[in-house]
């Protein structure tokens, strides 16, 4: 497993945790189920920010963590951090009960969406003895929506490990609400067969779809959307890849008003 | 916390209504009874810790079987927010206390809390399966897979609904640690379960600001079943525009936690509590 060298850094305080930006050209990288962690989901831009808060879960050690960027076609990806500036990956450590929170910008005109993937380390990770850890660190990031004249709306998403190859999801698309999914696939190297089956209530489907999704590529739909027999109905829609491929997801319920909320995958062992 | 599965008293049951689920071929059945045998098993059972309903707010529990080769029996039990029995009023079903039904493979249901009452009534509710359906006589508390979330909407004239969707998790978590931010008027509920039915738990909290000192410490006991439930800010001082960690725990058996985080605008989402060693 490489480890990626800083070209750039910026030091950036957050607290008492020391938060460090990184640009770099072309990153390696490498997911492990073990040691890394994934958010499904962050954007930026056009009304939208997504907020981070990343505690020690250690009772008595120091994390040295990584929070790096990517778009939902896997590239390395910038997001501007409010008060720090853009940058694809950042550093930083939290010492035990420490925690720190920062939050993307949110002030472009165009919306920047990906995903992002954290890791932690042994040492700082710029440290070329720097090895991968699989300390417990917690994440929860939160999706904000702000538009003028009307209340924020959020959403939080839990950080979660990435070894999953099937879950469900529950969806409502019934008196006007709409589910949204994210797919992701982590892996920055092999492409997920994803396979996906609609059930309503009553549990016979009504729909199935298969789609490749790229190494560390992710697709985002509105279920009614892509999937029209779900229109009006509530139910489960089954996802699981045919290649053993690990996914990352998440679900979105949006109501008719416009606010919105998390729903996280049920996992389903094999 | 004890070890042996509950066998439903039929002789307990006052009232079964049997309709079946909004546009759902789930036929639910709900029980009126005053005095249930709560048995809790971290293996077995489940806890949404936060159930609402009236005042404006409603609850909706999604339940899905997760086992593609057998129909689960579920039933999903009401409880105050002092441990006691709490009668809801059900969607389709009337005011029960418990709410049951079977799920064939790959079936979900939905069940909506009416939500019309002038009144809140607050607290949190259990999801148990069984080997044969819940009102059957020797009915067997099972691990059967069955997933979900509970949905909690509040509903006011005038503005968008907010909702904020909560997971159905098991209950053997006896440390957990929840960020919390109440800078820029943002404000952190908190809500601590007790599901021992017998045992009362002494709770641990600290609060940590983000360089790791601590803001405050607490403690305080929930007797069986009870849960707390308060606003950060509110209930310490020392945490007014400040963000950081909140460390929970229990020298007792388990604990259920759920955060809220609450926008100066009155939107609310969940905020999960997140497990450590």
């Amino acid at each position: 497993m490489k480890i990626r060298a800083l070209t750039i850094s910026i030091l950036l305080a957050f607290s008492a945790a020391v938060l460090t930006a990184a640009e770099s050209g072309s990153p390696q990288i490498v997911v492990n189920p073990l040691t890394d962690r994934v958010i499904p989901q962050v954007v930026d831009g056009a009304s939208w920010s997504t907020g981070f808060a990343l505690v020690n879960l250690e009772i008595s050690k120091t994390i040295y963590w990584t929070l790096e960027f990517f778009s939902d076609k896997g590239a390395v990806d910038a997001f501007n951090i409010a008060g720090s500036g853009a940058g694809a990956k950042f550093q930083g450590f939290l010492d035990p009960n420490n925690s720190t929170f920062f939050e993307t910008a949110g002030t472009g005109d165009v919306l920047n969406q990906g995903w992002a993937l954290i890791r932690t380390y042994d040492r700082a990770f710029t440290d070329p003895a720097a090895t991968l850890t699989n300390d417990r660190i917690g994440a929860i990031a939160t999706l904000r929506q702000r538009i003028a004249s009307r209340p924020d709306f959020e959403a939080a998403v839990s950080l979660s490990p990435i070894n999953e190859t099937r879950f469900i999801l529950p969806f409502s698309n019934q008196n006007g609400f709409s589910t949204g999914l994210a797919v992701l696939n982590p892996d920055p190297n092999n492409r997920a067969a994803v396979e996906v089956l609609i059930y309503p209530r009553t549990g016979t489907f009504i729909r199935q779809d298969s789609f490749l999704l790229e190494p560390g590529s992710k697709l985002v739909f509105s279920l009614p959307d892509r999937y029209n027999e779900s229109r009006g109905l509530a139910g489960s829609i089954h996802v699981r890849t045919t290649n053993g491929a690990a996914l990352s997801a998440l679900g979105l319920r949006f109501n008719p008003g416009g606010a919105f909320t998390s729903t996280p995958p049920l996992s389903v062992a094999p | 916390m004890p070890k042996h599965f509950l066998v439903l008293p039929l002789c307990l049951l006052l009232s079964v209504a049997a309709l079946p689920a909004a546009d759902s071929g789930v036929v639910l059945q709900g029980v009126v009874n005053p005095n249930p045998n709560i048995v809790v098993n971290p293996v077995t059972d489940r806890i949404v810790a936060q159930v609402v309903d009236g005042g404006s707010w409603q609850t909706s529990f999604f339940l899905t079987n997760l086992d593609p080769s057998k129909t689960i029996n579920w039933a999903l039990d009401f409880r105050t927010d002092g441990g006691g029995v709490a009668s809801l009023p059900v969607v389709g079903v009337g005011s029960v206390t418990r709410v049951f039904a079977a799920l064939p493979p790959n079936w979900s249901v939905v069940v909506d809390t009416v939500g019309a009452a002038a009144t809140l009534a607050q607290g949190w509710a259990l999801v148990t399966t069984y080997d044969r359906p819940a009102n059957m006589d020797g009915a067997v508390v099972t691990n059967d897979k069955i997933g979900g979330n509970a949905i909690f909407r509040q509903r006011i004239a005038g503005r968008p609904d907010f909702e904020a969707v909560v997971p159905i998790s098991p209950i053997n978590e006896t440390k957990v640690v929840l960020p919390f931010d109440n800078r820029d008027n943002f404000s952190t509920g908190i809500a601590v379960l007790n599901p021992d039915p017998t045992n009362s738990e002494v709770v641990q909290v600290t609060a940590y600001s983000t360089d790791g000192q601590i803001v405050r410490q607490d403690s305080f006991s929930l007797p069986p079943g009870n849960k707390t439930v308060f606003s950060m800010p509110d209930r310490y001082a020392e945490a007014r525009g400040r963000n950081g960690r909140l460390n929970i725990s229990t020298t007792g058996t388990s604990l259920s936690v759920l955060g809220l985080r609450f926008n100066p605008g009155g939107a609310f989402t969940s905020s999960h509590a997140l497990s450590t060693p």
